[in-house]
């Protein structure tokens, strides 16, 4: 069953076929004031599988990196970075069945708000999995 | 620990991710709630959305200002046209303060959060152990 989802107006919907390469929850500062939630979390998906009915705008956030969202109502939905071509990170609260979505790791922990616990099992990175070891517990 | 905003005379400020919005509070807000309905998560991408209240006469724009969606009859949010960061949420039944998403504080760690609402809809594998009360609707 494919995944489904889009903004809160219903200007932009999306059609994923496939599953994702990971669920990530991210606690960077950016995230945080795109979604203005304590944390962002990002089903990231082979950009190839993603369909949109309409475009959503676009913001460069930083080099590299595009953010989307509705024009209409702001939702955020997607993040794209050159590091990670073919891939786009589509937005949880944007799916139509987030409950289909559990979250796999936390990333950017060193930025996280510390009144902030959610899904503390998770295998944590203080930045990305790039970048960073596996935090312990 | 982090600091929380106590004193009557401190002042917040926040913005969205561009920059192009910018905004101040002062003293107290009347809470910080962490909200789970499904309409905060559609609107923010998030699967919680953490919200604080300012009453209106202790809240300012210092640059730009949010455009307005009406996302339901009594109820408006407003987001950066340029960069579509959610800062808020204007409630009709509470026409004199505003709703601010925590996330585009530049220090949300000082709007520690007092419980959560809409427990009953938050999403079912997301696991938050913090011990603070929930409620069902608000």
């Amino acid at each position: 069953v494919p995944y489904t989802g889009g903004c809160l107006c219903g200007k932009v919907r999306f059609t994923i076929e496939g599953e994702p390469q990971f669920v990530a929850h991210c606690h960077c500062q950016s995230c945080r004031r795109h979604s203005g939630a304590a944390v962002l979390t990002f089903a990231g998906f082979a950009a190839a599988a993603v369909r949109f009915t309409n475009a959503p705008a676009r913001y460069a956030s930083s080099p590299g990196v595009t953010r989307s969202f509705c024009s209409n109502c702001g939702t955020p939905l997607a993040y794209e970075t050159e590091e990670r071509p073919g891939v786009i990170d589509m937005t949880l609260g944007a799916f139509d069945e987030p409950e289909r979505l559990p979250a796999t790791i936390h990333v950017w922990t060193e930025m996280r708000i510390p009144w902030f616990h959610a899904d503390e099992h998770l295998p944590r990175y203080a930045r990305t999995p790039r970048d960073s070891k596996m935090e312990s517990f | 620990m982090a600091r929380t905003a106590k004193k009557a005379s401190e002042t917040l400020e926040g913005g969205c991710l561009c920059g192009a919005v910018r905004f101040r509070v002062t003293g107290k807000p009347n809470y910080v709630v962490h909200c789970h309905c499904s309409m905060c998560r559609k609107a923010s991408g998030a699967p919680v959305v953490t919200f604080t209240r300012y009453p209106l006469e202790r809240f300012a724009y210092t640059k730009g200002k949010p455009k307005a969606y009406r996302s339901s009859a009594d109820n408006k949010r407003g987001f950066c046209a340029k960069c579509g960061a959610q800062i808020y949420f204007m409630a009709g039944g509470k026409p004199d303060s505003i709703g601010l998403n925590v996330g585009c504080f530049d220090h949300p760690e000082r709007l520690k959060p007092q419980k959560h609402i809409y427990a009953d809809t938050m999403i079912p594998w997301l696991h938050m152990r913090d011990g603070l009360p929930r409620t069902r609707g608000h």
